[in-house]
């Protein structure tokens, strides 16, 4: 038998146990940093645009609505905590995070309240005066309702960041923020004021927007993975799906609205084939991403299921091999049984008795036993005897 | 000990096609409505040719070629069958005159005389010359279901015409659905005498989709008719994104008819929607992948650390075997050995007694013992001797 059977077989290369990481940490990690670095440098730079008078800063571009100097505040403040738990462990964040998140969760929950209530707690102007000229609004220096409510939930999304039992709900804190800036990056690209602006009310300015999408999508890459975002993050299919085909989607179709919205807006067509053409395009183009990203899974499919039938031919390979090398031990081992007892031999004939109590030649009873042969002949010692016997008898 | 092996269950086909071909089923549908139609004009019963009164009709021809193409589309060879159906094949040809005969009509301007051919002529009544007549859409699509069936082959075999023909049927049939839906005439009447009916319009994308589904064995599509995680989630998103599309417009529309927003709020409040509900389709889909991800990949770890366990145990065998064949090995081929004294010559011309030769070669120890023959024979030669011994 060949020994040397074992190694002339390759092993399949091992697949993984579980899920690992799509995207790693560093990645994401940086991710959340530039985030926070934005945001920090949105809000400094707002804030000093308050300060030097630099309108570009406070309203992007002239007749927009400008950023109040309570959000430039609360995104510097968002900002450094973001890096702040980026540079520190999980569950040992500074207390300074929790300082910033409770300023910010305070400044947004007032002044929501004086929206609610109508009475004025004195602290929308408490950085800055406002200036009515800019954008007149019912409350100078009040922060727009939208950009407290996505502050307030950003700042608790953070802070649920911070523990593994609480980290599932920072997506779901996020989301609404996120939801909120980008109906407003909406409003602002297709020119729906509605989407941003609330009645007589601050709206939300264009930066605003912008940067707490950005933000929020950087906590969301800073938090711990549970949950979607651990789908999300993670190297299974379903991560490789979502992370190819929910910006691809999400996109496509912001595109294709804002295409109609021109298309709209220069006369070509009216609403209602609008309408019609934006969906059409959407059922014409979305199978196209689906089919794509479908096309790239089954590749992944094909690949996996190949390496899973190496695996398996390897098993049925390993379990051939064990059942006959148990075949051939146990062949062994009951040749080696058959001459491994204390035998009984005759001194004056040397035969062997055997468990038989029946006494036989030493060669019958090897031979039977073992692939041993003999050939008889004689030793020189009784072929001197014999010699002797026949000259002394002659 | 390979009991613990025998747990493991027969793994399934690579990547097993869906269970039954639905093709099947939409050229039954197909072909049942163009039957029912026909039955429609032949007994001049309203309802049956068009659903609701005032209605644009299906034509007669119209309805005679679904009743061709669900024929051909059964008669078409299953997998593994070399050979092409020549009844389909004909049928095929019947759907491309149809529709190539009304086209040259369009064209040309003339009437061949063939749009009112087979209706009676208590049906005809109702019609005008133009009205019997099938939309133009409805040609070309006839003139492609045809080429599609005619280029179709069976399964392993390549060819991506029938499928980008049906690709485009059902293209037109979807706008017009839109059409409908939206109520946008342009987007199913090309012509303003003859529309495309709605029931056509309907039986174009079953049409359109079993051609489709007849057509997905190869090429870039084939993964969508696979059971494999990656073609029935694409399955999945592909039928839920479509239906959420057409639904969601239709949901704007009539918000915006009744008077909820204006225009451009409404175009926002689409995208929106739209992102959002595929956004979620995306993240379910994906969540569901990334549990079947998960569930594989325990499987197959299950499988290699059983695989390890069984390495270990040849390894563990073999080297048992090796040092049990090498016991062995040591009293095997030719020894010579002395007829009288029962000595054993090795390799260096020594001649050993026997029991020190085979207990040095294998497990075997000896003890002294007599042999009845040889003590009858000592006893024999004791009493010899005492007789024979001077007293």
């Amino acid at each position: 038998m060949a020994e040397s059977d074992l190694l002339t077989l390759h092993e399949p290369n091992l697949l993984p146990a579980e899920a690992g990481p799509g995207v790693s940490g560093e990645a994401l990690r940086f991710i959340a940093r530039s985030g926070a670095a934005l945001a920090a440098v949105l809000g400094l730079s707002v804030l000093l645009g308050w300060a030097f008078n630099v309108r570009a800063l406070e309203q992007v571009l002239p007749g927009l609505a400008t950023m109040k100097p309570n959000t430039a505040a609360c995104f510097l403040a968002a900002g450094v905590a973001l890096w702040l738990t980026q540079t520190a462990k999980l569950e040992r964040r500074p207390p300074v995070v929790w300082l910033l998140c409770g300023a910010i969760v305070t400044v947004c929950w007032l002044t929501l309240t004086e929206y609610l209530t109508g009475a004025g707690l004195g602290i929308d102007e408490m950085l800055h005066r406002d200036n009515p000229q800019l954008t007149p609004a019912a409350y100078p220096g009040r922060m727009a309702i939208a950009t407290a409510a996505c502050f307030l939930m950003m700042a608790l999304s953070l802070l649920a960041s911070g523990s593994r039992s609480t980290a599932r709900a920072t997506g779901w804190l996020a989301l609404p923020a996120l939801l909120v800036s980008g109906l407003a990056m909406m409003g602002y690209a297709y020119g729906v004021q509605s989407l941003y602006a609330i009645g007589p009310y601050s709206s939300m300015a264009l930066h605003t927007a912008v940067g707490v999408h950005l933000l929020g999508l950087a906590i969301v890459a800073g938090a711990p993975q549970t949950g979607f975002i651990g789908v999300l993050t993670s190297d299974t299919m379903g991560g490789s799906v979502a992370r190819r085909l929910l910006p691809a989607t999400t996109l496509l179709i912001f595109l294709i609205g804002w295409a109609r919205a021109s298309g709209q807006g220069a006369g070509w067509y009216d609403d209602r084939f609008g309408l019609a053409l934006m969906v059409c395009l959407c059922m014409l183009l979305m199978p196209v991403l689906i089919v794509r990203n479908g096309t790239r899974l089954h590749q992944t499919d094909m690949e996996r299921q190949r390496a899973k039938e190496k695996i398996r031919q390897w098993h049925t390979t390993l379990e051939d091999r064990v059942s006959e090398r148990n075949r051939s031990l146990q062949d062994a081992i009951n040749q080696v049984r058959q001459l491994d007892a204390l035998l009984p031999i005759c001194p004056r004939c040397q035969r062997i008795r055997d468990d038989g109590l029946y006494w036989q030649s030493v060669e019958a009873y090897v031979a039977a036993r073992t692939d041993t042969r003999f050939t008889h002949g004689m030793c020189p010692e009784c072929q001197a005897r014999m010699m002797g016997e026949d000259l002394h008898a002659h | 000990m390979l009991t613990e092996t025998a747990a493991i269950p027969a793994l399934p086909d690579p990547l097993p096609r869906a269970r039954r071909p639905l093709h099947q089923y939409g050229a039954s549908a197909v072909g049942l409505i163009g039957a029912v139609v026909m039955l429609g004009w032949l007994l001049n019963l309203g309802p049956l040719k068009q659903v609701v009164p005032g209605m644009t009709a299906m034509t007669f021809n119209t309805a005679l070629g679904f009743l061709a193409a669900g024929g051909a589309l059964h008669c078409l060879p299953a997998a593994g069958h070399a050979g092409r159906s020549r009844l389909a094949d004909s049928l095929a040809v019947v759907i491309i005159l149809i529709g190539g005969m009304t086209l040259w009509e369009y064209v040309s301007g003339r009437d061949l005389g063939i749009d009112q051919l087979l209706v009676p002529a208590a049906s005809a009544a109702t019609l005008t010359a133009l009205s019997a007549r099938m939309a133009m859409a409805s040609t070309v699509c006839f003139i492609l279901v045809g080429a599609a069936l005619l280029t179709s082959r069976p399964p392993p075999a390549p060819g991506r015409w029938p499928r980008l023909l049906s690709l485009v049927v059902l293209f037109v049939a979807a706008l017009a659905l839109v059409g409908y839906a939206y109520e946008i005439s342009p987007l199913y009447s090309l012509t303003p005498q003859t529309a495309m009916a709605l029931p056509t319009a309907v039986a174009f994308l079953i049409l359109g989709l079993a051609l489709v589904g007849n057509n997905l064995h190869d090429g870039a599509l084939q993964f969508l008719a696979n059971r494999s995680p990656g073609g029935a989630s694409a399955r999945r998103l592909l039928l839920a994104i479509t239906g959420a599309l057409f639904v969601l417009g239709w949901l704007a529309l009539a918000g915006q008819r009744a008077g909820l927003y204006d225009e451009s709020f409404g175009l926002a409040l689409l995208v929106s929607a739209i992102i959002i509900v595929a956004s979620t389709l995306v993240a379910w889909q994906a969540s569901r992948l990334h549990q079947s991800d998960l569930i594989l990949r325990a499987k197959d770890h299950r499988l290699q650390l059983l695989n390890s366990g069984l390495e270990q145990m040849v390894e563990e065998r073999t080297s048992k075997l090796q040092a049990t064949l090498a016991e062995v090995k040591r009293l095997d081929g030719l020894l010579p050995i002395c007829a009288w004294c029962k000595r054993i010559r090795d390799d260096q011309d020594y001649w050993h007694s026997v029991e020190g030769y085979i207990s040095s070669h294998s497990r075997t120890r000896f003890t002294q013992a007599i042999c009845p023959r040889c003590q009858a024979e000592v006893a024999r030669e004791d009493l010899a001797a005492s007789l024979t011994a001077p007293v």
